[in-house]
């Protein structure tokens, strides 16, 4: 498990974060979402054990990372801007991975370099995109218990990705692998992540278990008859409400079946249970709140 | 769970092998090159052979093994570190599971091997070569080993400094910088220091402070000095470069740890050091800025001038390097905090300057003075050079002699190089009773004070003034086996004397001349002789200048029937010729008395333009080309008169 307890951290004069806390359970993912700039590189950095918050605590397993080379064995931290070492080929990083990390699994690593079908070249000479899929190589081969990514399914292609969003989930399933992510991109979570939490300008604005705000988020599209008594609408939480002619369209906090069941009771024309996009939820529920999501999100 | 990886990290060390190994193998070559192919290939030139001389193994291109040393560490270093100077390095070898003890140590001690490599396989060839050859003559085991230990000294210390650096800094070029700048900074802040101080003490004798060996404070200048074939490192000093390596490595050791790795691509990591920085670039540069206005205008609002100036060009440059950036005005009250510290010290140092500069101390607790017109205030014979001894008066009038020329030294005009005179130098060290030294040394003119002139020639008359400057007193009568005696000017005329009895007469006779001599007189310009004292004693011979009124030795030289070849007689020359380029005039002259005329009145060169040159025409001897002159007024009348028509 990772906690985060007030995290606060100056770069010189300037706060990058404040008080930032949140959970990440075992066997989970989390994405950290911001906008770039709102300090989702620098607690990952902290997590990764490369930087020291200033105040605060983040504790992985009870313990803190940095300069814990027994815990750093667990962790594998991959930046948004990879780093190879000069001139080193996939099988010179494997072997340097292998003297780094206890765990590494060789057999796995020459698997995994064989399903992305990549060459024993200088990693340097490859594609970004194949450079990344060297990045998942190496990480998943070196068996972490933690993994912690900043933006890592930037600049791949949609067949990678969800090759790699596959692996992941695998690893997540069957050795209870923890993995954090961080994105600037809401949609790419979705269908990733259990827990999010929303980073702006050094704080900690928002943190949210997702399959919780879809059951407890609805949108609905109805129509009553002319003149019919709208009344039952104040029981309801509404985030949000449209007309667009006679069809009304809310969002609404509320049971999916709950919902349901007091529409229904209303006998309208048309009724209809829609999808609700993980952005929308967000959108509309901090609208409430006064934060323009739609800004800290691109 | 038990970690199954070791301690030492073999991939480490193969990357930096892979990245910096060749620096190794550059510099095997590069000391291979310099020591023993270069003995091997001067060993089987029996033309070379010959020249070849015994010793250490500094004797070979020393200045280039200096180089390498100084810089191959710091490169190597620079190399070693630069994964702490760029952001992603630094945060994928950061995010490993090694602790930056272990980083530390691994660099540095792949550092380490990768300059002992090189320096032993060339140390083991040459012990080799030593061994089993005749090369085994021109310089033996210990010299191999001493050459091994004081490179492997140097460069591991160098290489220290520079891991420190690269601790101290975030940026992959401000490492090269920063290095030299800490290696060099403890000499150059000296040497800065004292210079200013003589600019505003008057009487500050840089040369003493100077001769505190500044060069011993940077092992960089200290083994530019001491890589020479008499090596002669001090302990003590090599004592303290180790300390000051120890201090490096625990310093390096400490900042490590406590780096704070967001700071990489800053110019100072810490940021308290970025004070230390900043006010530190601005002091060196005002510093220089000051003394270089002081060197060319000596005006002193010149020097204040400099002073701000160089203040500050440094801030800004120490500023924009700190800031990367050029636009630093916003950072203005940096300057202004500088600028009012300088103010407070320049205020300090006027509180103390005439306390300073009037003060000599009181005959009563004074033992002994040191004085001389240059520095060289020592007595162990191995840094005087020979037949110099330096002046010391215990002699309580002595004493007073020179605490009155002290005195009127104080008051004197500073004088300056281009000033033309009678200008001296005087160099005074007051040893006092309680253990401590007054040091002081001007440069004044004798022209504008008759009461110095009077002091100084009366000091300069002195038997142990004399005694003290002419090293035919400081010399074993033994040594000498032979003199040769010449004529200086307008006649070649040498002859040896090497009769024992002849020898010691003359020399006796020359003491008694200098004692007798008149410091206010000095030598005749163009009749000269001179006595080379040949000595037994490191082959060297010494000089003594004199003239016809060195009567004793003349009259030694006449007993001994040598004056005649000495001396030109009016009747030895058979013409002169006069000529002016300028005016494209020339004259011989054969007249008895005009010859007689013009020798009385040769001067040695003239500039003036109407000036002749004067080329003597010898009957008996043979005549020295030389530029003598003659001023056009000096000419007799009917030379004139020839002349103008």
């Amino acid at each position: 498990m990772i906690k985060a307890v007030e995290l606060s951290k100056k770069f010189d004069r300037k706060q990058v974060l404040d008080q930032v806390g949140f959970q990440v359970k075992k066997g989970t993912i989390y994405g950290l979402l911001g906008s770039n700039g709102a300090g989702k590189t620098t607690i990952i950095r902290i997590l990764a054990g490369i930087l020291k918050q200033d105040k605060g605590s983040v504790l992985v397993d009870g313990k803190t990372v940095f300069e814990n080379v027994a815990l750093k064995q667990r962790i594998i931290f991959m930046p948004d801007i990879l780093y190879f070492l000069p001139q080193y080929t996939v099988k010179q990083m494997g072997q340097y991975y292998a003297d780094m990390y206890a765990n590494w699994d060789q057999q796995r690593y020459d698997q995994l370099i064989n399903q992305f079908k990549l060459e024993n070249k200088k990693v340097s000479t490859f594609s970004k995109g194949m450079q990344r899929q060297v990045a998942f190589c190496l990480a998943l081969a070196a068996k972490p218990d933690y993994l912690i990514m900043d933006e890592p399914l930037d600049g791949l292609d949609a067949v990678v990705r969800q090759r790699i969003k596959g692996l992941l989930i695998n690893d997540v399933a069957e050795r209870e692998m923890t993995v954090l992510i961080s994105s600037h991109n809401l949609r790419e979570m979705e269908n990733l992540c259990d827990d999010v939490g929303i980073v702006h300008k050094g704080k900690m604005i928002l943190e949210r278990n997702l399959d919780d705000m879809k059951t407890e988020v609805q949108k609905v599209q109805f129509a009553l008859r002319k003149g019919q008594d709208m009344g039952f609408l104040e029981k309801l939480d509404i985030l949000h409400q449209e007309k667009r002619g006679s069809i009304h369209l809310l969002i609404v906090k509320a049971d999916h079946q709950e919902l349901e069941g007091i529409l229904a009771a209303q006998n309208p024309v048309v009724l209809d249970m829609l999808p609700l996009s993980l952005e929308e939820i967000f959108i509309y529920e901090m609208g409430g709140a006064g934060y323009a999501i739609e800004n800290i999100l691109d | 769970m038990p970690s199954k990886t070791s301690l030492i990290k073999k991939q480490i060390i193969l990357h930096d092998v892979r990245q910096v190994g060749w620096l190794s193998v550059l510099y095997f070559l590069a000391l291979l090159l310099i020591l023993p192919i270069q003995i091997i290939i001067q060993y089987s030139n029996p033309q070379a052979q010959e020249y070849m001389e015994k010793g250490n193994l500094f004797l070979y291109i020393p200045e280039v093994q200096w180089l390498l040393s100084i810089t191959v560490p710091v490169l190597l270093g620079i190399l070693l570190l630069r994964y702490l100077h760029k952001k992603q390095v630094s945060d994928f070898i950061h995010s490993m599971p090694v602790k930056r003890v272990s980083l530390f140590h691994h660099h540095l001690v792949v550092g380490v091997v990768l300059l002992f490599i090189p320096i032993m396989l060339n140390a083991l060839i040459l012990l080799g070569l030593q061994a089993f050859s005749g090369i085994g003559f021109y310089y033996n085991a210990m010299h191999v080993l001493s050459w091994l230990g004081i490179m492997l000294f140097l460069n591991i210390f160098m290489l220290l400094a520079t891991v420190f650096t690269g601790m101290v800094t975030g940026l992959f070029s401000m490492h090269f910088v920063l290095t030299y700048i800490l290696v060099l900074l403890p000499a150059g802040l000296a040497l800065l220091l004292v210079a200013n101080m003589s600019i505003l003490f008057i009487g500050y004798p840089v040369e003493y402070y100077a001769d505190m060996a500044i060069f011993k404070f940077s092992p960089i200048s200290y083994f530019l000095i001491n890589f020479t074939p008499d090596l002669d490192l001090s302990w003590i000093v090599m004592a303290v470069y180790a300390a000051a390596g120890i201090l490096l490595y625990l310093a390096a050791y400490w900042l490590y740890a406590h780096r704070r790795l967001e700071a990489t691509s800053q110019a100072i990591v810490y940021p308290f050091m970025r004070p230390v920085f900043r006010y530190g670039v601005t002091f060196c540069f005002m510093m220089a800025g000051g003394y270089y206005f002081h060197a060319i205008s000596s005006s002193f609002a010149w020097v204040i001038f400099g002073y701000i100036a160089g203040s500050l060009i440094g801030f800004v440059i120490a500023e924009a390097i700190l800031n990367k950036t050029w636009r630093i005005y916003s950072n203005y009250k940096s300057y202004l905090i500088f600028a009012i510290s300088l103010a407070v010290v320049l205020i300090v140092v006027n509180l103390v300057k005439e306390n300073y500069e009037n003060k000599i101390p009181s005959a009563d607790n004074i033992e002994r003075v040191y004085f001389g017109d240059s520095y060289i205030y020592t007595e162990e014979p191995e840094y005087l050079e020979p037949g110099i001894k330096p002046l010391f008066f215990t002699d309580k009038q002595d004493i007073e002699l020179v605490r009155g020329l002290h005195e009127q030294a104080i008051d004197a005009p500073r004088a300056d190089d281009y000033y033309a005179g009678d200008l001296r130098s005087t160099f005074i060290v007051y040893e006092l009773k309680n253990g401590k030294k007054v040091a002081r040394s001007y440069t004044y003119s004798l022209d504008d004070n008759p009461e110095l002139k009077s002091l100084q020639h009366e000091i300069e008359g002195s038997n142990l003034y004399k005694y003290a400057n002419n090293s035919v007193f400081n010399i074993a009568l033994n040594d000498i086996y032979a003199v040769d005696v010449q004529s200086n000017n307008i006649k070649q005329s040498s002859n040896t004397i090497t009769d024992r009895e002849l020898v010691d007469r003359l020399i006796e006779a020359v003491k008694k001349d200098i004692e007798l001599s008149d410091p206010q007189e000095s030598l005749e310009e163009v009749e000269t002789y001179s006595l080379d004292l040949l000595t037994n004693k490191d082959q060297d011979y010494y000089y003594v200048e004199f003239d016809n009124s060195y009567r004793n030795t003349i009259e030694v030289l006449q007993e001994a029937g040598l004056y005649d070849e000495l001396k030109v007689y009016t009747e030895d020359i058979s013409s002169i010729q006069l000529e002016n380029y300028e005016r494209n005039n020339t004259v011989t002259v054969e007249d008895q008395e005009d010859i007689k005329h013009i020798l009385d009145h040769v001067v040695y060169y003239s500039d003036n333009e109407d000036s002749y040159f004067v080329t003597f025409n010898l009957n008996r001897g043979r005549s020295m080309q030389d530029e003598l002159s003659i001023e056009y007024e000096d000419l007799p009348e009917s030379i004139k008169n020839q002349l103008e028509e």
